[in-house]
């Protein structure tokens, strides 16, 4: 049984969510600037130490008003749902946003959002495709000091190397506090709900990253003190789960995956793991370990080579007993479906079964889809 | 039926492919020289100047794509897992591969496609090609190389092309490993100087759609950009344009319209939908509308190519194009074709697999009527997937489009 106190922090992570608007205006009210970014491979360190908001722009999960009028249906539904979000003035609070090139659809966004959606700072981050060597590096590094140079011609302020370095200190613990939480929720099956660490990603993206490590701690210590009184966890054993794709946001699928008996225990997903797998390094020149980090992080399909990719998830596999592989993708996600024939292929040669569910954003079809994951985990379960 | 005035220089163009395709067959069969694939916008010239006999995937797709084979295949692809709305030149490909087919058995001869030694992409055209040619390099286990072009470039800068030619630069070993050749710099002088001749006659080809009346169609020009993709920085392309530059400019000097009584010209902007080209060339000749230019075909203009300097001039021509660059730049590229075209009418088609190539989808007919004044229509297809095409309500909206252009004559 949870506690109240356990309800109450797992409330926590959601109140931060829904805060989220709240939360920028009060920054702005202090005389900051909020930014809004797609991907994760915009580097927010660089903003914080701007003393800059950034605010992950995640899409959203209702209909689509006006977007439908400059892009077609077949285009993904984060491209589509956050220009409606522009369009119809959603996004008005944000002082600007910043577009990196990581799919040819996000690059294509960054010209409509040019000509539709008024901002104050609209930057595209060049990214390169191939991440490894020195010429993807060089132009990496160039893309980066851009971003900083636009950056402090827009502020009217430079962005000195001391606040670069407490920055990469604030994000670097709020990684290792996530990463210390999905560790966690690997080892001691039940003590964190599959939801409650979504939203504990999510909100991260989104809220004061000082605010959020806070909560992140208490909320580590607390489910720490839980799990000692609590040894036998009562009830059948859940299913250990791997979820494989891009971006989750709805927290239903995991609902429906708790309610039919299984627990996520890893997962590589940008709303996941490749958030907040690796830091930035602190002993070196800090917009050079920015820009290391941002190119040898666990890499997004967009990216090339894939292998590093592939071996996170095979491992992750293995050390984690996972039983069965969610791949939920996104429909028109060009970069996870090109990938996705060749990894659920060396996923069943680990003998793992595979459900791939097609989605956009948010759930709909909820009692199909509880249908297909309450299968596929009797499959798993062998009976 | 309507048929547009034929070309009697394509009977030349069909022996030089076949020409092609037998010596990839023969290179396969003794195991020399070694084949690169190489994408249709990718360093071609490089690979020629190595020693390398190159093959071109997107021609094989295209080549799907015509025999409607296409669609038979594309659903073996989905099978592996691949979804129908990736593109369709991949699954296509990857079908045929899969099933052990292809349509240079029936054209050429040939067994089967000529497994590459080596794979080399450019994504200048989109990123997913980079994915097509890993499911080769994984399945042969052959080394895959690559150049990741810049986007969304506004004006070329210098930059871009100190970043690109060190990517291609960078190339040169593995070529040189899997080739056996050393490079040669003279050699790729050598072949940048045909690359650009070849496209400097090329482009006086589609040029010639300028003319009133036009001596050729979009139709025909998907046809004979055949040697601009696949033998450009080879003398037999350059030879061919000549003999077909010969033939258009004695069309135009005795006002021979490809499409008898052309009352109507008419833009392109999009893929062909390579299934359905037999078809719509009979339509629109019946409608007397020409489609007199297309971005399409333009691809394979690359005016920057110098032998002075290969590398940095290879950077550029493969930056300059329009698909890299802004939507600000596009349209003014656009803008100044259907000026200069005399052109009454614009038709996107919006490929359903292939968002790089479908420029409608970012609202650019809507701005381009307001700023031209040009009426404008949008096609749903795709360039091999005809699952993706509703045949009876694209002629439908062709129709009534050619209608709303009689009326404002």
């Amino acid at each position: 049984m949870e506690s109240e106190e356990d309800i109450k922090m797992e409330g926590q992570f959601r109140e931060l969510i829904v805060r989220q608007r709240e939360m920028a205006d009060e920054w702005k009210s202090a005389g900051g600037k909020v930014v809004g970014h797609f991907c994760n491979y915009v580097p927010e360190e660089i903003l914080h130490a701007g003393g800059v908001l950034s605010i992950r722009i995640l899409g959203s999960h209702g209909h689509i008003a006006r977007a439908d009028a400059h892009v077609q249906t077949y285009v993904c539904k984060l491209i589509r749902s956050s220009l409606d979000m522009g369009l119809v003035g959603e996004l008005d609070y944000l002082d600007g946003v910043i577009i990196p090139y990581t799919c040819d659809g996000m690059r294509l966004l960054f010209d409509l959002w040019t000509k539709n959606v008024k901002q104050g700072f609209v930057h595209l981050l060049d990214l390169p495709l191939i991440v490894k060597g020195d010429i993807g590096r060089n132009r990496f590094e160039g893309a980066v000091i851009q971003l900083k140079k636009s950056l402090e011609d827009y502020l009217g302020k430079s962005i000195s190397e001391e606040a670069l370095s407490i920055s990469i200190r604030v994000y670097n613990e709020n990684r290792a506090l996530l990463r210390e939480l999905y560790n966690l929720r690997r080892n001691v099956g039940g003590m964190i709900s599959n939801i409650e660490s979504l939203e504990a990603v999510l909100s991260s993206l989104t809220s004061p990253k000082e605010l959020h490590s806070d909560l992140l701690r208490r909320t580590i210590l607390e489910r720490s003190k839980s799990t000692a009184h609590d040894e036998a966890a009562p009830g059948a054993p859940m299913v250990r789960l791997h979820v494989s794709g891009s971006l989750v946001t709805d927290s239903r699928y995991y609902q429906i995956i708790e309610d039919c008996g299984g627990l996520v225990v890893s997962d590589d997903l940008c709303t996941g793991t490749r958030y907040y797998w690796d830091d930035v390094k602190e002993d070196t020149h800090p917009l050079k370990a920015i820009t290391n980090r941002y190119l040898d992080k666990l890499p997004c399909p967009c990216k090339s080579p894939s292998e590093e990719r592939y071996q996170f998830v095979l491992d992750s596999l293995r050390q984690d007993d996972v039983q069965g592989v969610i791949f939920v993708l996104e429909r028109y996600c060009d970069p996870h479906l090109y990938d996705y024939p060749f990894l659920r292929k060396k996923v069943e040669s680990m003998g793992i079964p595979v459900l791939q569910i097609d989605a956009e954003l948010g759930l709909s079809g909820v009692e199909q889809l509880r249908t297909r994951i309450q299968a596929f985990i009797e499959i798993v379960r062998g009976g | 039926m309507a048929e547009r005035k034929s070309i009697a220089a394509t009977s030349q163009m069909k022996k030089l492919m076949a020409d092609h395709f037998t010596a990839l067959d023969a290179a396969k069969k003794e195991g020399k020289p070694k084949v690169a694939w190489c994408t249709s916008v990718g360093p071609a010239e490089l690979l020629h100047a190595m020693g390398f006999l190159v093959y071109f995937p997107e021609n094989h797709g295209a080549l799907l794509g015509a025999t409607r084979m296409a669609t038979d295949f594309i659903p073996l692809a989905n099978a592996i897992g691949y979804s129908p709305d990736i593109c369709s030149y991949l699954t296509a490909d990857v079908g045929a591969y899969l099933k052990g087919m292809t349509p240079l058995t029936k054209a050429y001869g040939l067994e089967a496609i000529p497994k590459a030694d080596v794979l080399v992409y450019n994504t200048n055209q989109c990123r997913d090609v980079q994915d097509w040619f890993a499911f080769y390099a994984r399945e042969w286990n052959v080394p895959i190389v690559g150049l990741h072009t810049h986007r969304n470039i506004k004006a070329v800068e210098d930059y871009h092309l100190g970043d690109l030619a060190s990517q291609i630069k960078a190339m040169i070993p593995t070529l040189e490993q899997v080739s056996g050749n050393r490079f040669d710099i003279d050699r790729l002088r050598e072949v940048v100087r045909l690359s650009l001749e070849c496209t400097k006659l090329w482009r006086e080809v589609l040029e010639c759609g300028a003319a009133v009346p036009a001596p050729l169609t979009f139709f025909d020009a998907t046809i004979h950009m055949a040697p601009a993709v696949v033998l450009r920085g080879l003398p037999e392309a350059v030879d061919y344009y000549k003999l077909l530059l010969k033939e258009l400019h004695a069309r135009i000097e005795e006002k021979v319209s490809a499409v008898e009584g052309e009352r109507h010209r008419i833009y392109w902007d999009g893929m062909p939908i390579w299934g359905k080209l037999r078809d719509l060339s009979t339509l629109f000749t019946s409608l007397k509308a020409n489609i007199v230019a297309s971005t399409y075909c333009n691809s394979w203009i690359f005016d920057a190519f110098d032998p002075a300097d290969p590398f940095e001039s290879m950077a550029k021509a493969y930056t300059e194009l329009f698909i890299v660059r802004d939507e600000t730049y596009k349209e003014a590229y656009m803008d100044e074709w259907i000026k200069r075209f005399s052109v009454d009418g614009v038709i996107f088609h919006d490929a359903r697999t292939c968002p790089n190539n479908s420029n409608s989808r970012y609202c650019m007919p809507q701005r381009m009527t307001s700023r031209l004044g040009v009426p404008t229509l949008v096609i749903n297809g795709d360039l091999n997937d005809l699952r993706c095409y509703s045949e009876e309500q694209a002629k439908t909206n062709i129709e009534a489009f050619i209608e709303q252009l009689d009326e404002k004559r």
